[in-house]
C-alpha cells in the first residue's frame, strides 16, 4: 500500500495585498499508511487549511510534490474525486437547495448515479441524523446539521481519501459526539483514510496520528501518547481544598508567566474541579510549593500541587505558548460593591409559533463572569441579544446597570462593549480605521483616542497590521481586533458572544487571561461559547436548551454528580440528554 | 455645547467610516467615476435627433400628376429612402407597422380634389418619426411655394406625436441628476443592508450614537457623493458639450442638495426594509427606473394621463430636473425657482423622516 500522504518540495504562496504571502517554503510530509484518522492541528495561519485543500486538489501547488492515497490531486479529474471526499471550512453548501438535493449535487458531482443509488443516499442521511429533514432548506439548518450535511456530502460517494477541515468548530458537545460517531464509524468500516483538523485537543488525541502545524512547518508528528512523553515531569495539578474555586484559578492565574516574568507557572488550567499547571523546566513539586506560598501566603497551606500525567493540550500550549501580549494586573486593592448589574427578569421570546426563549431568570452581579452554554438552538444567542437589547423580549424585561438598554439614554450604552459571534468589523476599514470608528462612536476623541488606539496596538499585537484592510487580517488578528475594539472604551459590561469560536488553545488562554483581569479589575462579563472547558473561567453560568435553562450555578455546583467532580463536557451533555428524555416523554403523555 | 460636540463627533465617525468604505474600494470608486461620464458622452451623442436616414414606404391611389410632383420632392429631400414600392394602403400601413419604414405616405383616390396628403407616422420612434414629419412639411411647403396661387397641398397626420423638440440641450443638463439618481440611491440603499449582512450594524447599534446620530451619519455621504457627481456632469455640459451655463453655481448647488437629500431619503428607507443588500439593489433599481421615466426628461409629462400625472408630481427628478433646467438654461435664481424647490423640500422631507422611522423602529 502506498502512503496516503506524501507530499516533498511543497512551495505555496498566496497574493495578499501587494506582496505574496508564503504559507509552505520546502515542506514535507509523509504519512504512513498505518495510519486511518489523522489530525492536523496549529494556531491560525499555520498552514491547515491550504495543505487540505492542496490535498483535496482545489489548489494547486507553485512547486513540489503533492500525492493523496497515490494520487495527484485535481479536482477536475473524475478519477480523482470519486475516490476523495473534501468538507470545507465554509462547508459550500447550496443554502437555497434542500438537504436532498445538495446531498444528491455532491454525489453527482463525484460521478456517482443518483437515481440507481437513491436507497444508499436515504441511508447516509438517515445515518447522519437528517432524514426527517431532507426537505428543509440548507439555509434553514442549525450550525450542528449543516456541519452534518457537509459531512454526509463529502461521503456520500463511499470515498477512500476523506479531507474534512475543522469538521466539529462551532458545534455543541452533543453534536459534536455525533458528528465524530460518524466519522469513526465511516473510516473503520470502509477501512478509508481520513485527514482532519481540529482546535479540539482531546480528537487529535483520539486520532491515530496528530501533526501540529506552525507557520509552514512540522512541529510535532506522532500518536498522542508518544508526544506526550516529551512534557514528563513539566505537568502538575494544584488542588483548591476548601479554597474557593474560581477565586483561586484566578490568582493562579495572575502568577503566571503571562503576567509575571519570571513565574515558574507557564501555563494555568482550570480542569475538572483542581488547577492543571505547565510549569518552567526544573520545577518540582516543592519549588511550586514555596512559591504558591511566597505569592499567595494566606491561601497556600490550602493548596496540594501533586504531579500529573501530561495531557496532548498541554504538549501544544507548550509548544505555541506566547507571552508577547502581556496583560496589565488588575490593581489588588481594586474593591467594588457586589451589586446587580444584570438583571434578567422572567423574559420569553417567540418568533411566531416557535418559542427559542421561554421564561429565563436571572441576575449577573457587578466584576463576575457569568455563562451562556448550550446546544447549537438553544437559544443562547437569542438570550445574549436580548440582553444586549438587540433584540426585544415578547415578554419580560432586562436591566443592564438598573435601566432598560432600549429606553435609557445613549450615554448608557458607553458603559458597554460588544464582540459579535462572527467577525462584524468593516472589513473595508484597516485596524487603526476600525479602532478610531468605535473610540470616536463611544465618545472619545482627540489625544485621547490616538493614545488609546496606541495602546491597543500593541497590547493586542496589533502593530505589524495596523494599517492593513482588516479583511485582509487572519483569523486570529480579527478576533484580536474585535476585542480591541470592544474594550477601547473601557467598559464597565462586556458581551463576549462566541468571542473563542475556531481559536487554538494557545489564543484562548490569551482571551481567558485578559477577560479574568478585568473581571477581577470589576469589568461583569458575560460570554457564551462552544468550548464547554471555557466554562471552568466563569463564576456562575447556566445551560440552557430549547428555551430552557437547564442549571444555574458555580462550575463545582453544576459539575459535581454524585459526589465526583466530572468535565463540564460530560455533566453537559448528561444534563442535556436527561432533559430530552424527559421532554420526549411529556410529548408522549401528551 | 458638550452634548453638542459628542454628537458632531459621533457622526463625523460614521461618516468618515462611510466615505472610507466608498472611496477606499477600488471596485466602488471605479463605479462613482467611469460610469457616469461614458453615461454622459453616450446621451451626447446617442440623444442627437439630427435624422440620418429616412426610410418610408408610399402608395398612391390617385394617379395624378400633383402626387407625383408631392412624391418626387419628398424622394429629393436628403436621406428619404423608399424601402417598398405599395400597390395597396395596406402594404404601406404594414411597412410602417414592421418597423421598415419611419412613415407612410399615402394619396387617396379623391386627392386632386382634397389636395390632402395623410401621413402615418411610426409612434414607437416618437422623436425620430417627429422629425421625419418635419421634413415632409418642408418639402409640401417648398412644392407649395412654387406652385403658389394653385391651391396649397396639406398634410394630415394620422398620430399625435411628441410636441416638444426634445434637443441635446435639455436631454444633457436633465442627465445632471438623472445619471446622479442612479448611483446615489443605490449606494444609500446598501448602507444598513450590507451592515446587517456583514453583522457589523449589530456593532453600530451598540455604541452610543443614537439613531438621529446614525441616520445623519449614514444619509451625508451620499449626498456629498451626489454634489459632486452633479458638479462633475454640469461641467462635462459646460466644458465639453458647449451648453451655455446661464445660472449661478450656488442656485444650482441649492437644487443638488435639495435633490441629494430626497434621494438619499427614498434610498436609506429603502435600505432599512430590505433584509440583503440584494434586496436593496434590487428594489431600489425598482423606484430608480420609474422615476426617471416619469421625470419628463424622456416622455413629456402633460402627455401622460391625469391620474398617472399626479405620481409623477411625487417624483423628485421631476421637480429637480425642472430646476435644473431652469437655473442652468435660463439663468433663473433661488427665488424664482421656489415653486420647485419647496416641494421638493417637502419630499426630501418625507423621504428622511420616513427613513429615520423605519430606522428607529427597526432598533425595538
Amino acid at each position: 500500500m502506498t502512503d496516503p500522504v506524501q507530499v516533498n518540495g511543497l512551495c505555496k504562496a498566496y497574493r495578499a495585498g501587494r506582496g505574496l504571502k508564503r504559507v509552505y517554503e520546502d515542506f514535507s510530509l509523509r504519512i504512513a499508511d498505518s495510519a486511518r484518522l489523522v489530525c492536523l492541528m496549529g494556531p491560525d495561519g499555520a498552514g491547515k487549511s491550504t495543505l487540505m485543500k492542496l490535498l483535496a486538489g482545489v489548489l494547486r501547488p507553485d512547486q513540489g510534490q503533492v500525492r493523496l492515497c497515490g494520487m495527484v490531486p485535481d479536482s477536475s479529474d473524475l478519477a480523482f474525486t470519486s475516490k476523495v471526499g473534501y468538507m470545507s471550512q465554509t462547508l459550500g453548501l447550496y443554502g437555497e437547495l434542500t438537504v436532498r438535493e445538495n446531498l444528491e449535487i455532491f454525489a453527482a458531482l463525484r460521478g456517482m448515479d443518483v437515481r440507481k443509488n437513491a436507497a444508499d443516499l436515504d441511508g447516509i442521511l438517515r445515518k447522519v441524523g437528517l432524514f426527517e429533514f431532507s426537505n428543509r432548506q440548507a439555509d434553514s439548518l442549525s450550525g450542528g446539521m449543516k456541519q452534518k450535511l457537509g459531512l454526509a456530502c463529502a461521503v456520500c460517494a463511499c470515498p477512500r481519501c476523506l479531507i474534512l477541515d475543522e469538521p466539529t468548530v462551532g458545534v455543541d458537545p452533543v453534536s459534536r459526539q455525533e458528528l465524530w460517531a460518524i466519522t469513526l464509524d465511516y473510516v473503520r468500516r470502509e477501512g478509508a483514510f481520513c485527514l482532519f483538523s481540529s482546535a479540539y485537543l482531546e480528537e487529535a488525541a483520539a486520532a491515530d496520528q496528530a501533526v501540529m502545524l506552525q507557520n509552514g512547518r512540522i512541529v510535532l508528528q506522532g500518536a498522542a501518547a508518544q508526544l506526550r512523553t516529551g512534557l514528563q515531569g513539566r505537568t502538575f495539578a494544584v488542588s483548591t481544598g476548601d479554597l474557593p474555586y474560581t477565586a483561586t484559578v484566578r490568582r493562579l492565574m495572575f502568577s503566571s508567566r503571562h503576567f509575571l516574568d519570571d513565574s515558574p507557572l507557564l501555563d494555568i488550567c482550570p480542569r475538572m474541579g483542581r488547577i492543571d499547571v505547565l510549569a518552567a523546566p526544573g520545577a518540582t513539586v516543592q519549588s511550586l510549593g514555596v512559591f504558591l506560598k511566597e505569592k499567595m501566603p494566606d491561601a497556600a497551606f490550602g493548596l496540594k500541587v501533586a504531579p500529573r500525567e501530561p495531557q496532548l493540550e498541554d504538549v501544544y500550549v507548550a509548544h505555541t505558548l506566547d507571552f508577547s501580549q502581556k496583560t496589565a494586573l488588575p490593581d489588588p486593592g481594586a474593591a467594588f460593591e457586589r451589586r446587580t448589574v444584570i438583571d434578567v427578569r422572567g423574559i420569553c421570546k417567540r418568533f411566531g409559533s416557535f418559542t427559542a426563549v421561554r421564561h429565563s431568570d436571572f441576575k449577573v452581579q457587578k466584576g463576575e463572569i457569568f455563562g451562556l452554554l448550550g446546544p447549537n438552538g438553544a437559544g443562547k444567542t437569542t438570550t445574549f441579544r436580548m440582553i444586549c437589547a438587540l433584540l426585544k423580549p415578547t415578554e419580560g424585561q432586562v436591566t443592564v446597570g438598573g435601566y432598560d438598554l432600549r429606553t435609557a439614554k445613549s450615554d448608557l450604552r458607553a458603559h458597554i462593549g460588544y464582540v459579535s459571534q462572527k467577525f462584524s468589523l468593516y472589513r473595508k476599514l484597516t485596524a487603526r480605521q476600525n479602532l478610531e470608528y468605535f473610540g470616536r462612536s463611544y465618545g472619545i476623541s482627540g489625544s485621547k483616542l490616538k493614545k488609546r488606539v496606541e495602546e491597543l496596538l500593541d497590547e493586542f499585537s496589533l502593530r505589524g497590521s495596523a494599517d492593513d484592510l482588516s479583511e485582509s487580517l487572519p483569523f486570529g488578528l480579527q478576533r484580536q481586533l474585535s476585542m480591541a475594539c470592544a474594550l477601547i472604551h473601557r467598559p464597565e459590561v462586556l458581551f463576549l458572544d462566541e468571542a473563542t469560536s475556531g481559536a487554538d488553545p494557545m489564543a484562548r488562554r490569551t482571551f481567558w487571561n485578559r477577560v479574568c483581569a478585568l473581571s477581577s479589575g470589576g469589568t461583569t462579563v458575560v460570554v457564551t461559547t462552544h468550548f464547554m472547558d471555557e466554562a471552568e473561567y466563569c463564576d456562575r453560568f447556566l445551560i440552557q436548551d430549547r428555551g430552557r435553562i437547564l442549571v444555574l450555578g458555580t462550575p463545582d455546583e453544576v459539575c459535581t454528580q454524585g459526589g465526583r467532580r466530572v468535565s463540564i463536557e460530560d455533566a453537559f451533555v448528561a444534563l442535556v440528554h436527561q432533559f430530552r428524555q424527559q421532554e420526549g416523554r411529556h410529548a408522549q403523555d401528551a | 455645547m458638550k452634548a453638542l460636540l459628542r454628537t458632531l463627533s459621533m457622526i463625523f465617525a460614521i461618516l468618515k467610516k462611510e466615505l472610507i468604505v466608498i472611496v477606499m474600494d477600488p471596485g466602488s470608486r471605479r463605479v462613482l467615476v467611469v460610469p457616469i461620464i461614458v453615461q454622459c458622452i453616450i446621451f451626447g451623442y446617442g440623444a442627437n435627433f439630427q435624422l440620418e436616414q429616412v426610410p418610408y414606404a408610399a402608395f398612391s391611389a390617385s394617379d395624378d400628376a400633383l402626387s407625383r410632383q408631392v412624391l418626387e420632392e419628398v424622394a429629393n429631400t436628403p436621406g428619404f429612402v423608399r424601402t417598398r414600392d405599395c400597390l395597396s394602403l395596406e402594404c404601406a400601413a404594414q411597412s410602417v407597422e414592421s418597423g421598415e419604414a419611419l412613415i407612410g405616405i399615402y394619396f387617396a383616390p379623391d386627392f386632386k380634389r382634397t389636395r390632402e396628403v395623410l401621413v402615418m407616422a411610426d409612434g414607437r420612434q416618437n422623436p425620430s418619426a417627429n422629425t421625419a414629419l418635419s421634413y415632409v412639411q418642408a418639402a409640401i411647403t417648398k412644392l407649395n411655394v412654387a406652385r403658389s396661387g394653385q391651391g396649397a397641398v396639406s398634410l394630415d397626420v394620422r398620430q399625435a406625436f411628441n410636441e416638444n423638440n426634445i434637443t441635446r440641450f435639455t436631454v444633457l443638463t436633465g442627465m445632471v441628476l438623472a445619471l446622479t439618481v442612479v448611483q446615489v440611491v443605490m449606494l444609500s440603499s446598501l448602507e444598513v443592508s450590507r451592515e446587517r449582512e456583514e453583522g457589523s450594524f449589530d456593532m453600530m447599534l451598540m455604541t452610543p450614537a443614537s439613531s438621529a446620530e446614525m441616520l445623519i451619519g449614514k444619509a451625508l455621504p451620499p449626498v456629498i457623493v451626489a454634489v459632486f457627481q452633479s458638479l462633475t456632469l454640469a461641467a462635462i455640459c459646460n466644458f465639453y458639450f458647449d451648453i451655455p451655463f446661464r445660472g449661478s453655481v450656488w442656485d444650482l448647488l441649492a437644487v443638488i442638495l435639495l435633490f441629494g437629500v430626497a434621494c438619499v431619503g427614498i434610498g436609506l428607507a429603502v435600505s432599512v426594509l430590505s433584509k440583503t443588500s440584494l434586496k436593496s439593489i434590487i428594489v431600489s433599481f425598482l423606484i430608480v427606473m420609474p422615476a426617471i421615466l416619469m421625470s419628463g426628461l424622456i416622455t413629456p409629462v402633460d402627455a401622460m394621463p391625469q391620474w398617472f400625472r399626479y405620481v409623477a408630481y411625487c417624483d423628485p427628478l421631476y421637480y429637480g430636473i425642472e430646476a435644473v433646467w431652469r437655473v442652468y438654461l435660463q439663468g433663473e435664481t433661488f427665488v424664482q425657482n421656489l415653486t420647485l424647490l419647496l416641494p421638493l423640500f417637502g419630499i426630501a422631507a418625507v423621504t428622511l423622516g420616513a427613513a429615520g422611522i423605519l430606522f428607529r423602529k427597526n432598533l425595538d
